[in-house]
């Protein structure tokens, strides 16, 4: 096997979607190539479900800091995972950029001011 | 009216129950306070009821505010506590239904927990002001299509800027139960905004 079908393969891989004896070639190459050993055993150290379960986590800088790391090198070997937490951020971005820019509340109703006015002087 | 420049002496004002004070404190926050109340809310009516709680509940509290966090800072906590109090009392309005169960929404995985759909870089928020309103649009309305309780934790970390402990606290739940409303909230708004952020997929 080639490092190229390798890496060809490698998602379906580790999805489990590879019949018995194509997986254990990767595995084979993996043993035998030492960079594509070095990936699988990253690739080994978290998974997608993990890292989106604990993304919040992640992103608050609340993971004790060999678990940080683990996350930082999953993804450098993971665009799934790269381009999901880039579009978790523009989400939570957005949010708060649309919900608090270009909001045109209407003026405060003097009625509503002499309302509260009012209720404190009915507050013993 | 006297003026209150200091805001020392508008809280000193307001601790001897000073109309002037309390009529001050009223004119200067509640603008924004009541957007606050709206966003929580969905609507001006319950917002104007809930601005009006929180403004008459400083009135006692301001005998145990210290001073240590901002006047704002502190109005602001009323207020969302006041919005969380009137969120509780009353039902649930119809516009609150999500149209689609929350679970729906979660990314789905392989047995070998990989994504089961491969992931695309999403486009940049646009720039042109016409865009850029009908995405304000689409970000409002997937709001509110959230559950409830999800929109709320979400509003009140993202929006109001509470931390996870706050949020907790403010929702009567753990710290942890608060972090997986938020996340939830946040995952099930990305996968609404899909339609519109990703170019292989225009809505």
């Amino acid at each position: 096997m080639t490092c190229q079908e390798y890496l060809s393969r490698l998602h379906a891989y580790f999805s489990l979607e590879l019949p018995a004896e194509p997986a254990a070639e990767v595995e084979q190459h993996a043993r035998q190539c030492p960079p594509c050993g070095e990936l699988m055993a990253r690739a080994r150290e978290l998974s997608c479900r993990d890292f989106v379960e604990f993304l919040n986590d992640y992103l608050d800088a609340t993971l004790p800091a060999p678990r940080q790391e683990v996350f930082e090198r999953h993804l450098q070997i993971c665009s799934d995972c790269t381009h999901y937490l880039d579009s978790y951020r523009k989400t939570m971005r957005m949010t708060a950029l649309e919900l608090t820019q270009g909001v045109e509340l209407p003026p405060v109703p003097e009625e509503l001011i002499q309302a509260i006015l009012a209720a404190r002087r009915k507050d013993p | 009216m006297r003026s209150y420049a200091n805001p020392a002496d508008l809280l000193e004002g307001l601790r001897q129950g000073d109309a002037d004070a309390f009529e001050a404190l009223v004119r200067e926050h509640i603008g924004p306070l009541r957007a606050v109340a709206r966003r929580l809310l969905g609507n001006i009516e319950d917002a104007d009821d809930a601005v009006q709680d929180a403004f008459v509940s400083t009135l006692q509290a301001v005998r145990r505010f210290e001073g240590r966090s901002q006047l704002f800072t502190w109005l602001h906590r009323i207020t969302v506590n006041a919005c969380l109090m009137k969120l509780r009392s009353r039902k649930r309005s119809p516009d609150s239904v999500p149209c689609r169960h929350e679970s729906e929404l979660m990314p789905r995985f392989t047995r070998g927990n990989t994504f089961l759909e491969h992931q695309v870089a999403w486009t940049e928020a646009p720039e042109t002001p016409a865009l850029r309103d009908e995405l304000r649009t689409v970000v409002r309305d997937a709001i509110g299509r959230l559950p409830e309780n999800s929109r709320i934790a979400l509003l009140l970390r993202d929006i109001e800027g509470l931390s996870n402990e706050e949020v907790a606290t403010a929702l009567g739940i753990t710290v942890n139960a608060a972090k997986i409303r938020i996340h939830r909230a946040r995952q099930a708004l990305r996968t609404l905004l899909i339609p519109w952020m990703t170019p292989a997929s225009p809505p």
